[in-house]
């Protein structure tokens, strides 16, 4: 590196977070930048600084001084280049920032120049390249630029604006410059220089330009002068630079003048967590102890030696870091859910407190199951906590939200940012479709990107690019291949993360800028959940679980039809029907155990109490999948192997779980035991293990491992063996008190649907979309275990599903909400309606509720809600058969006569009345309708009074010449528009065929022999290609009786890939595996069955 | 009353299927034909059985054996189609192309000539046969039925008078092809045959579907509903003289067509129509024997010739038009044949009835001088005749685009002259065919307060002989490209506009003013639609942007600059010149090329574009504005002593200093002196 490399500071760079103006990553831009010499660098995004903590991260790791700022878009059009020099200049940019996305809709906004002289203090103002003041001023002709630069500095002061060249061998930039130049010696303003960096590389130009296009809705064809007319716009070298500006060496030398004036980094950020207002005399750590003693009882009782020791030195470590504040702001928010009866349950690592335990937050007691602490806080780490919230989806969750934004202000909590990148079908897709290719194509290309979780080899984007027919020797397509992979990953714009919320003592938007979110109400950060992390924000997670909402919902029913009140914090333990279920892995619908997976280790690792739920929620996770951890495990717990430990120190780590690490404490402590790692190195190790996993730096703990083992004496042999188990747990495991949470809603799942089957089968309903099943297969399951589901009856049926008695049990009702096509607010206008007065008949139900659209008539006819229109609890009100006319044929008297004409009444008919009463009459019979409206009037508005039925020519609701539906015919309509049957499994109308042709039952599987051939058969309800199995393909075949486990080789699904993915039923011949109560067909033959036309939906590609 | 129905089933492959017999038999899927073609289009009943469905990708189907995948391809259709309405109309005069796969023939008073009717289906089944097509044929006393039979059963179906409901009702509602909507209600209703649709109550059906549904329930029924719709000729104006003999000079072949141009136009008059396209396709001589003598002779006789002979021959086509109208032969012009002296006919050309059905005589050529109407005599070289070997025509086809619709053959005449001209035949000529596109003839009423514009058909003539001069695709609108890439352009065919009627006075007066938007208003309109000041030829170059960078490193006098406000006008050479130049430190110090020559005394860049990268003709260059100390050849006074270090110092005589445009492309390298500033 020559004394030459620090002559130029490139002040002016726009990375890829500009969104689609920059095309470099800014690890990409630091990285070039060290590459060339240089010693620091600023960053100018549009309108934010969303890029900035990547960049002040890589920046410091490369050893380079990482400048912030921003591109501000003025309301005149233009953009201020500005520079956060102190601290104060960050703060206002934040601020100048926030102000002017919040009020402007999402993606929009501008400042004035009023804002700008509330927030210039501490900022530094670049006339900017083309988009900046001088070039827009001089531009369109303003009379007098230099006075509008004079404003300038009366807004920034003298010494704050620089008037920024640069030089990209354009005639029309230089003509700019020289003009620059002379108004800067008129004005005695400094030069600098910079080079309006867009990119890292002159290759990234392509890029650049692809996102210009995209910008501007054009195609790269149409874009013409939108694009850049060179690539110079890269990170050039100081002697580039030297060179382009030999004739202004000021310029140059002031980049590194004004690079010294720019103290502000990230690092002094100045966040500061709030505090939480406690009484008068109290303080913060006096409070929560407070709170935590008191909990503490509720939870141990008194007297309970370890639990008050491990209490005593968290809240040691809690004061000692000051993360009192942190505690009770989550403990406040616990507090408010629980007093709106809002389920909640911590989750993650917070599981390992004792304090998160004692002030209800998580429910998994650590001190009982010897949880690691460290892995939730320690004081090496430096870093602040994280405590994950599970709610239940939906409303209760924005509740909780919504709270605290309240209680902290919009500007004191927002949500954090998710960043939504570029990944291979949207990558393709736009690409394409600026590279011209036609949507339809593209839509063809885009469908063929694989949504299996497995990908094997050829698995790539070469293939589907083939695969879709295109030729790759053609330069074009070539091209489009090359772009679509180098616009991968990178961003594309800013969404909103599910539930993480950072919160800020004072003003959160001196920190990071604030933007509106696309859902009304909501406010988010400009930076993702890591940046917060890595920048040391403290996040809570508020986490929406869909079984959350189902065990929520499912109490709340068990109040209203059972009658009982049951409390998750109270359910008994090791209940013998929930574990009796678990063994023979029963437990579709059940949260966390019910994939197939799951269901294949259930029986072999017979549970029995409650930490092997534990283990077994850990156990089918990439991690010990991978790592080859599942087999000695399970053959340890079978007695198969003996338990042995890679080194006898690690004994008391590995004990519980027979010796095989499972869980990440296990691995840290192993790090910790064996290599003498810190709290804090373990937590390095954990982060290198995680997501975002690096080899580089996984190669150098290995090493640093492997020291530490020396040193601690252990064999080489047994080195071998813990750092294989450490570094093959390369993909995500879970934490044990994760595992331990899980394991709590999965037990309160099972014994929800082990003791109220309806509440809980209702509420699953009622959440779908959720788990691994379709609803289909959820209420084939329900039925199986006894319970009586009922059909959709617009007569009956509400929203949701809801349950009614049928004699002495109770049954579920399917609830509007399953119809395709339906509406909320068309079918909870019939309910209403439905209230005030039963419809008599279908005319009357269409006149009365108009909501409903002629298209959702038919679908309910279609399905058999309106079967039932009229039927005789109406008929039988008193006065109504004398009142009506007399020729309708639903004015009976008798019950007898009513229930015939129930009777008579099908699918079939309600379609042809429908048809008829649903078409308008036209222009010329209008009149008449309306008039014979008028007469009749609706029985709403004067029930008793008013006629019931109205007075209809006896042709409307005479029966249909149509015959009944056959019953194929009825199970197309349900799965066609409900998705779902109550009727018959469409298997068990063929069993006699299919006892023909010797096909078991799945229910009969578990009666035969291992090994024997057998044949299944039945709907596919599940289709998985784990990206863990190696390209096997795991099929569910479910019939009346049950679900048959397929197991598909590679090479099979090769040759009967067509079949496999698409056949809706299939006739498997195989050899039965019936092993440890695990059982499956493992495939030799498949064949497409014609069973029914009925569309069974498959859950797919997992 | 006697109805037949041709259908062909899967029309798509069996268009395909016809064109390459090997398939006959085999599995055959049709997948639509713009890359990627991925999806099952048609399919016939073989690749159903193998398991391929319409909607399948290409992927899918490439895992079944032995299934033979083609791309749709619609010429096939178009000529399967064709073929069917040949076969059609060879049977009967009177039927109806109900689809691009149906056909109905009425059959009544066929009996006599052709069999039975049974007889006639047999026959229509073959003969469909040998055309390559299997057709399901249906015999029924009204259109509609035969048709519903022909698309329900496949082979030969007769169905008697008055048991045509029976007979249908075991149909299925699809062949109906009812509107989608209505085919998902009777679907819903279980209603999924003719039979079952039949039979439901006609008032209650109407009330349900309307009138539509009552319509096809008559249809189910077999009931007549209407009369068959004749196909009536297609509008195709279409002339075409097969020639016995060659023709390799320019002369006779304007004179045939001349003829057929005549012919085409009184056609089009006939119909009342126009044309403003017109194809020609000469059939040459494809056996190669002289060709490029002949043709070169026929470029050489056309150069000489063109003025006069074109001239000539339009006035002799007028002159032949007008005695043809004037002695009433126009109409039959094989009459005319019949009564001129073999000697005095229209030269070689023979009559056109007879040439469209390719019987011309040999003894019809005259090749011999002669005189002809209008007193123009014409030199008739012998041609080469060959009256044994039997020549296959190689089709050239031309096409002309014309801004107006014209019917004026002497107008088509020059017009096809001057292409001819440009664009001669490879070969002596065997074979003549013109097709004019109809259209709407125009009509244009004159303006009085409008300045009379061009006639439209003198301008192309005029248009047409700048393109024969300059070349194709260099006479039109020149228009600029809205790209980097310098001097980028493309040229638009020339239109006059028409004036509108309705036009106010006021609106005329302002559209006579020049249009002209100032440039402010053009930045304007460009900011605001983010786009960057237009390109221009007319470059304004201030003083700022001619400054000299080299001439700060070294010392160099710098060109005395021009007032800010005073516009450099720039002259771009066509084509540019090549040049070579010499370089120092990254800055060209000398220029030579043909006609600039001399040491670079200051010099401004580079500027830099690149762009197309995604094209097949991607750019990169890097332009200098440079001031040239333009040298005598002959060397002598120092004028501007070059000190920078390290180049040689050198003696010439500068006559004068100007500035030029060089550029380097830095795909190939190579300089170019691309202008001159003025």
């Amino acid at each position: 590196m020559t004394e030459n490399c620090f002559m130029y500071v490139e002040l002016h760079a726009r990375s890829a977070f500009s969104f689609l103006e920059g095309a470099a990553l800014p690890e990409d831009l630091v990285a070039r930048a060290k590459e060339l010499g240089f010693e620091a660098v600023a960053l100018l995004d549009r309108n934010g600084v969303y890029g900035a903590p990547r960049f002040y991260a890589a920046a410091q790791k490369a050893g380079l001084r990482a400048h912030v700022g921003a591109e501000i878009t003025s309301t005149e059009g233009f953009r201020y280049s500005l520079l956060g020099a102190s601290r104060t200049g960050y703060q206002n940019l934040c601020r100048l920032v926030t102000r002017m996305k919040l009020r402007a809709p999402k993606g929009e906004g501008a400042v004035t120049e009023t804002d700008l002289v509330e927030h210039a203090e501490g900022l530094i103002c670049l006339t900017g390249g083309e988009e900046g003041p001088f070039s827009r001023f001089r531009n369109s002709g303003t009379p007098n630029p230099e006075s509008r630069l004079r404003r300038l500095i009366e807004i920034f002061g003298r010494e704050n604006v620089y008037v920024e060249l640069q030089r990209h061998f354009d005639r029309r930039e230089e003509a700019r410059n020289q003009a620059a130049v002379q108004v800067a010696r008129e004005l005695r303003l400094p030069l600098v220089a910079t080079n309006g960096v867009s990119f890292a590389t002159p290759a990234e130009r392509q890029v650049a330009d692809i996102f210009t296009a995209l910008r501007h809705h054009r195609t790269l064809e149409t874009a013409g002068r939108l694009l850049t007319s060179n690539a110079e716009r890269h990170l050039k070298p100081p002697q580039e630079m030297a060179r382009l500006f030999a004739d202004l060496p000021e310029a140059l030398a002031n980049t590194l003048e004004l690079s010294s004036r720019l103290e502000f980094t990230l690092r002094d950020l100045g966040y500061e967590f709030p505090k939480y207002p406690v009484p008068e005399g109290e303080t913060q750590i006096s409070f929560l102890r407070q709170r935590t003693a008191e909990g503490a009882i509720g939870r141990y009782g008194y007297g309970h030696e370890r639990a008050t020791k491990q209490l005593e030195r968290e809240l040691a470590l809690i004061e000692k870091l000051h993360l009192e504040g942190y505690f009770l702001i989550v403990w406040d928010i616990v507090r408010y859910c629980r007093e709106q009866g809002i389920l909640v349950q911590g989750r993650g690592s917070a599981a390992n407190s004792a304090v998160c335990y004692a002030l209800g937050i998580t429910a998994v007691d650590p001190v009982k199951m010897d949880l690691l602490f460290e892995r939730f806080l320690s004081e090496e780490r430096g870093e602040w906590p994280d405590i994950d919230l599970d709610l239940p989806s939906g409303d209760q969750r924005e509740r909780a939200i919504q709270y605290v934004y309240e209680r902290y202000g919009q500007r004191g909590a927002a949500m954090t940012a998710n960043v939504i990148t570029y990944r291979g079908r949207s990558a393709a897709r736009e690409v394409g479709k600026v590279l011209g290719f036609d949507i339809e194509t593209l839509g063809r290309l885009t469908s063929l990107v694989s949504a299996w979780e497995y990908r094997d080899a050829s698995d790539t984007l070469e293939r589907h690019f083939r695969d879709a027919g295109f030729d790759l020797a053609q330069p074009r397509i070539r091209k489009f291949l090359d772009l679509t992979l180098a616009i991968q990953d990178l961003p594309r714009h800013l969404g909103q993360h599910s539930g993480g919320l950072v919160i800020c003592q004072g003003q959160l938007d001196a920190v990071v800028p604030l933007e509106p979110a696309t859902m009304p109400g909501r406010v988010v950060v400009q930076w993702d959940k890591d940046d917060c992390a890595d920048l040391g924000i403290v996040k809570v997670d508020l986490l929406g679980l869909g079984m959350m909402a189902v065990l929520e919902d499912s109490i709340r029913l068990i109040r209203d039809h059972y009658g009982e009140e049951v409390s998750l914090a109270h359910l008994p333990a090791d209940d013998p029907e929930v574990y009796k279920a678990l063994q023979k892995a029963d437990t579709v619908g059940l949260f966390q155990v019910e994939s197939r997976a799951q269901m294949s280790c259930l029986p072999r690792l017979h549970p029995e109490r409650f930490y092997d739920l534990v283990v077994e929620v850990a156990i089918i996770r990439p991690g010990p999948i991978v790592g080859n951890m599942v087999h000695p495990y399970l053959n340890r717990r079978l007695g198969r192997e003996p338990v042995t430990y890679p080194h006898p120190s690690l004994e008391p780590v590995l004990k519980r779980t027979l010796g095989v690490p499972l869980f990440q404490e296990q691995l840290l402590r192993m790090a910790m035991i064996a290599a003498g790692f810190t709290g804090g190195e373990a937590e390095d190790l954990r982060r290198a293990m995680g997501f975002k996993r690096s080899e580089k730096r996984m190669k150098e703990i290995e090493k640093k491992l492997r020291l530490g083992m020396d040193r601690q004496g252990i064999a080489p042999a047994a080195q071998e063996e813990i750092v294989h188990s450490i570094t093959s747990f390369a993909l995500y495991g879970f934490p044990e008190s994760h595992a331990a949470s899980f394991a709590l809603l999965a037990y309160a799942s099972a014994y929800l649907k082990c003791h109220y089957l309806a509440a809980y089968t209702a509420a699953m309903l009622n959440n779908q979309p959720m788990g691994f099943y379709h609803p289909s297969t959820l209420i084939k399951d329900a039925e199986r275990h006894g319970l009586r589901l009922k059909p959709i009856d617009a007569a009956r049926s509400e929203w949701p599903c809801t349950i009614e008695r049928a004699g002495d049990r109770l049954a579920v009702r399917i609830g509007l909400r399953y119809v395709k096509g339906l509406r909320e607010e068309a079918a909870q206008a019939m309910v209403r309606e439905r209230g005030r007065a039963s419809f008599p008949s279908l005319e009357d139900l269409v006149r009365r509720v108009p909501e409903l659209r002629k298209d959702e008539l038919v679908t309910l006819a279609e399905v058999g809600a309106l079967n039932f229109i009229g039927e005789p609890d109406f008929i039988k009100r008193p006065g109504a058969a004398t009142k009506a006319g007399t020729s309708d044929k639903w004015q009976v008297t008798s019950d007898e006569q009513a229930g015939r004409a129930i009777q008579h009444r099908h699918r079939r008919d309600a379609l042809w009345q429908v048809e008829r009463a649903a078409r308008p009459a036209g222009p010329l019979l209008d009149e008449v309708e309306s008039r014979e409206l008028k007469t009749s009037e609706s029985p709403v508005s004067n029930f008793e009074s008013q006629p019931l039925l109205p007075p209809l020519s006896p042709h409307r609701e005479s029966h249909s010449p149509l015959l009944p539906m056959t019953p194929e015919e009825r199970l197309v309509a349900d799965f066609h528009n409900t998705g779902l049957t109550v009727g018959l499994h469409p298997m068990a109308y063929r069993r006699a065929e299919l006892d023909a042709l010797k096909v078991n039952p799945a229910s009969a599987l578990a009666r035969l022999t291992n090994g024997r051939r057998v044949r299944v058969a039945g709907a596919a309800i599940v289709r998985q290609r784990p990206g863990t199995a190696k390209g096997f393909v795991f099929l569910s075949l479910e019939d009346e009786t049950g679900i048959a486990n397929i197991i598909v080789t590679p090479d099979l699904f090769e040759r009967y890939r067509v079949m496999v993915v698409r056949e809706p039923f299939l006739l498997i011949e195989g050899r039965l595996q019936n092993q440890d109560g695990v059982i499956s067909v493992k495939a030799e033959h498949i064949v497409p069955l014609a069973v029914s036309r009925a569309g069974i939906a498959s859950h797919d590609f997992h | 009353m006697t109805f037949a129905c041709l259908y062909i089933a899967t029309f798509p492959v069996q268009a395909v299927v016809r064109l390459e017999l090997e398939l006959r038999g085999r599995a055959v899927i049709i997948v639509e034909p713009e890359p990627p073609p991925s999806r099952v289009f048609a399919l016939n009943e073989a690749a159903r059985k193998a398991g391929a469905e319409c909607g399948m990708s290409q992927v899918e189907v490439a895992g079944f054996k032995g299934v033979e995948v083609r791309r749709r391809s619609h010429a096939a259709e178009a000529s399967a189609h064709a073929a069917l309405l040949d076969l059609a109309r060879s049977f009967s005069p009177r039927f109806e192309d109900v689809a691009v796969d149906t056909v109905v023939l009425d059959l009544a008073g066929l009996e006599a000539l052709l069999g039975t009717a049974e007889e006639i289906t047999q026959q229509l089944a073959e003969s469909a046969r040998k055309l390559g097509l299997d057709a399901n044929v249906a015999l029924a006393s009204n259109p509609d039925t035969a048709r519903l039979a022909a698309r329900g059963w496949a082979g030969i179906t007769l169905i008697g008078e008055g048991e045509e409901a029976d007979r249908l009702s075991k149909l299925p509602v699809e062949v109906l092809a009812p509107p989608l909507e209505m085919q998902e209600t009777l679907d819903r209703w279980g209603i999924r045959t003719f039979g079952a649709l039949a039979a439901l109550p006609a008032a209650e059906l109407s009330e349900r579907l309307g009138q539509e549904g009552i319509r096809l329930q008559r249809l189910a029924r077999g009931g007549a509903l209407r009369a068959l719709v004749p196909t009536e000729e297609p509008l195709h104006f279409e002339e075409a003289m097969d020639l016995d003999y060659a023709v390799a000079e320019f002369e006779p072949l304007a004179f045939i067509l001349g003829r057929l141009l005549n012919q085409l136009c009184a056609r089009l008059a006939a119909r009342g129509r126009a044309t403003q396209e017109l194809r020609l396709v000469l059939g040459v001589d494809a056996s190669g024997d002289g060709s490029a003598e002949e043709s070169q002779k026929l470029k050489v006789e056309s150069q000489k010739s063109r003025i006069n002979s074109q001239k000539s021959i339009v006035e002799r086509q007028e002159s032949i038009s007008e005695s043809q109208k004037s002695n009433g032969s126009s109409k039959d012009p094989s009459h005319c044949h019949s009564e001129e002296p073999q000697a005095t006919r229209n030269l070689a050309v023979p009559p056109i009835s007879e040439a469209r059905f390719g019987m011309t005589r040999a003894h019809n050529f005259c090749p011999q001088t002669a005189k002809v109407e209008g007193n123009t005599t014409f030199n008739f070289q012998l041609l080469t005749f060959n009256f044994f070997a039997p020549r296959t025509p190689k089709p050239e086809p031309r096409s002309l685009c014309l801004p107006v619709p014209t019917q004026d053959p002497r107008l088509l005449l020059k017009l096809w002259l001057l292409d001819l001209e440009a664009h001669p035949p490879s070969a002596p000529v065997l074979k003549v065919a013109i097709t004019a596109e109809p259209t709407w003839p125009r009509v244009a009423q004159g303006d009085l307060f409008l300045p009379r514009a061009p006639d439209p058909q003198k301008l192309e003539l005029t248009l047409a002989r700048l393109r024969g001069m300059v070349g194709e695709g260099k006479a039109g609108s020149p228009e600029l490209l809205d790209t980097h890439r310098p001097d980028a352009f493309r040229m638009n065919p020339f239109e006059i506009r028409e004036p509108v009627a309705a036009r106010s006075r006021k609106s005329r007066v302002e559209s006579r003013k020049p249009k002209v938007e100032s440039q402010s208003k053009i930045e304007n309109r460009n900011s605001k639609f983010g786009l960057p000041k237009p390109a221009s030829h007319e470059f304004r170059i201030s003083n700022f942007e001619f400054r000299n960078r080299l001439s700060t490193l070294n010392s160099l006098p710098r060109i005395p600059n021009p007032e800010p406000q005073t516009p450099i006008l720039l002259r771009l050479f066509r084509p540019p010149l090549t040049a070579s130049v010499e370089m120092q430190f990254g800055h060209p110090v000398r220029v030579d090329s043909a006609h600039v020559r001399g040491s670079v005394i200051s010099a401004a860049g580079p500027w830099r574009t690149s762009g197309g990268w995604w094209t097949e003709d991607p750019w990169e260059r890097d332009e200098w504005d440079v001031a040239i100390a333009v040298v005598s050849r002959r060397l002598s006074v120092v004028s501007y002593p070059l000190s920078v270090e390290g180049v040689e110092s050198r003696k010439l005589k500068v006559e004068r200093v100007r500035c030029y445009r060089l550029y380097r492309d830095l795909m190939n390298g190579q300089w170019f002196v691309g202008g001159l500033y003025d």
